[in-house]
């Protein structure tokens, strides 16, 4: 555009030389028969450089305006280069402080260096200089990936405040963006942002299961998001999760994919339907490795759905699966009994927090001779012998001397001043035991 | 726990009854501060210097803390785990078994704790301005007896300086030695 505009102003300049070697001719011709027309000739042309002048004026200030645009969109660029660096080179820094520290955790000898090194973890510092990295740049391109860092590495303080800065942006970003953010916040956020996200998510579920009746697979996978969320915020959101989930997998309980989605409702879900969908694991995986997890690791918030499901596996499990679920039993008893005794006097907002059904649970009356059965089945392991052998011992030892009804074993000791004295100096009184630390 | 095991130890103080903890501290002057600072009145076993991995805990099979065991006159144990209210009731059961009537479950032990502290704490700052003042009084009058003995001291300090001071003794009595 400068290039054609230059010419023509070239073209111009010219013009008006020859129009002046025009008007000496004629001077000298001594001729001047029509000086109007020239006058309006020159006019014209001197309102045509004008025009061209202004028209030059204002292409310049164009270039120049986009010169600045130019140079901010360079500086924006390369802000955003410098942010996508320094991420990576913090990402670098973090995953080989990782290392070293696993490194440092096998080579420690003593309890005291663990547990010095598990409080020195690399991940919260890393969270820390993530979040301010994103602070500092939060205009910037990409520096949404700095928020995601010291969201799943920062502390607790960290990721309450990264949580919540996500939780201002979330609806703004793209669809998908959205989506995984979501899932993050599930995953790491807490209190509000968490609730937020398992509402969205619950949403997209709904969403989801509406577009795309046929194969509800998107809409699973949100829905085993919110269902297995960690944390107990959003009960309720979380339940209507629980049984859509159970809605889907009933009507296909053969499947595959059927054993974890029943574990999950299980593990999660009310009694109403946490015991229908662990009589359908059994019947139907009864030798997953699903199931075998639940037994190896069951929930430990006693539940009417966990005693079944360890019942269930002490009487008509497999041989394995009857001593799992014994020893895992044994543990059971001992956490509902704490619960038991914790929430007997429980307020409306612990009731809430549990739920009612766990709370009726645990005011119940227990089997009186539920420690006997698994007494039973243990003994019976003990002699044949194996790997949890010694589990199964300190758990028998633990039913016979240190369960209700149990005569107290001796201690003999020193007191804090270095005075000897017995448990059984206290024989006649009521004593009140307690294993203690001031940490 | 703190409040609500202090609040038992008052208002179970001359009944059959007792606290014994089993301490899992590591360091013995910490914790012995600690029972000072935070009015520990009930005796406990020390676990050792391995702490949480301690001979008695170990033999207990703990794994969590804090652990609690409520064990009847007979040393049977009857409940396991207890805390807050359920514990109070369960007391309340031992201890009416041997014909004590006890009053524990509604009481508000926190506040009932946190009152009797403030209370100690009163006492204890009167009692240590009480001190202050008596060890005041006792200076001074020593100070003043000091101030007695000295004056009367003096001539017999001069008479038995050493010979150091020969040179420029004005005494006569030196003098004449020399």
């Amino acid at each position: 555009m400068l290039i054609a505009l230059g010419s023509w102003q070239a073209q111009l300049e010219a013009g008006s030389a020859w129009s002046g070697l025009a008007i000496l001719q004629e001077d000298d011709a001594g001729v001047d028969d029509e000086p109007d027309k020239e006058t309006n000739a020159v006019k014209k042309l001197e309102e045509e450089l004008e025009q061209a002048k202004a028209a030059l004026k204002a292409s310049k200030k164009a270039l120049a305006k986009y010169a600045t645009a130019e140079a901010k969109a360079a500086a924006a660029e390369e802000a955003a280069e410098q942010l996508k660096q320094d991420i990576a080179q913090l990402l670098k820094n973090k995953k080989s402080a990782e290392e070293q520290w696993r490194k440092d955790l096998s080579s420690a000898k003593t309890n005291a260096e663990k547990s010095k090194l598990f409080r020195n973890r690399p991940g919260p510092k890393y969270g820390e200089e993530f979040l301010a990295l994103y602070q500092d740049n939060e205009g910037v391109d990409g520096a949404r990936k700095a928020l995601r860092q010291s969201l799943l590495a920062g502390d607790r303080r960290a990721k309450q405040k990264s949580a919540d800065l996500m939780l201002k942006i979330v609806d703004e970003l793209e669809p998908k963006e959205r989506e995984s953010s979501y899932v993050l916040l599930a995953q790491f956020g807490s209190g509000e942002s968490r609730e937020k996200a398992l509402e969205a998510l619950l949403e997209l579920a709904k969403k989801a299961e509406k577009d795309n009746s046929a194969s509800a697979v998107g809409s699973e996978a949100l829905l085993t998001q919110v269902a297995g969320a960690p944390g107990r915020e959003g009960a309720e959101i979380r339940q209507e999760a629980v049984a859509m989930i159970w809605e889907n997998v009933k009507a296909d309980v053969r499947s595959v994919r059927a054993a974890k989605l029943l574990a999950l409702v299980g593990e999660k879900g009310k009694s109403d339907i946490a015991i229908p969908a662990y009589e359908a694991l059994f019947e139907n995986h009864g030798d997953s490795d699903e199931l075998n997890r639940l037994l190896d690791n069951p929930s430990r918030m006693p539940s009417a759905a966990t005693e079944f499901l360890l019942k269930t596996a002490m009487e008509h499990g497999s041989g394995q699966q009857q001593v799992k679920a014994a020893l895992a039993f044994a543990k059971y008893i001992e956490t509902r009994d704490r619960y038991k005794g914790f929430y007997s006097g429980a307020t409306e907002d612990q009731i809430k927090t549990i739920g009612q059904d766990v709370y009726e649970y645990l005011t119940a009356d227990s089997d009186p001779n539920e420690l006997e059965s698994v007494e039973g089945l243990l003994d019976s392991y003990v002699e044949s012998s194996s790997s949890l052998l010694d589990k199964a011992n300190d758990q028998l030892f633990m039913i016979r001397n240190l369960s209700p009804g149990a005569t107290v074993m001796e201690i003999e000791g020193v007191d804090l001043d270095g005075t000897e004295f017995k448990l059984s100096d206290y024989r006649g009184k009521v004593v009140f035991l307690d294993f203690w630390g001031d940490w | 726990m703190y409040p609500h095991e202090r609040s038992l130890a008052r208002r179970m103080e001359g009944k059959p009854f007792a606290i014994i903890g089993v301490n899992s501290d590591r360091d013995l002057d910490g914790i012995r501060s600690t029972v000072k600072e935070k009015s520990i009145t009930w005796r406990s076993f020390w676990n050792g210097e391995l702490g949480t991995r301690g001979p008695i805990s170990k033999a207990w099979k703990v794994t969590g803390w804090p652990t609690t065991y409520l064990i009847d006159k007979d040393g049977v144990i009857r409940y396991k785990g207890l805390r807050g209210n359920a514990l109070d009731q369960a007391i309340e059961e031992l201890m009416a078994e041997m014909g004590e009537e006890v009053e524990l479950v509604g009481v508000d032990h926190e506040a009932e704790d946190a009152e009797a502290l403030k209370q100690a704490k009163e006492k204890a700052e009167a009692a240590k301005k009480a001190a202050a003042k008596k060890k005041a009084e006792v200076a001074e009058k020593k100070a003043a007896e000091e101030e007695a003995a000295k004056k009367k001291m003096d001539p017999e300090e001069e008479n038995n300086s050493d010979d150091k001071d020969e040179d420029e003794d004005d005494e006569e009595e030196d003098d004449g030695e020399q």
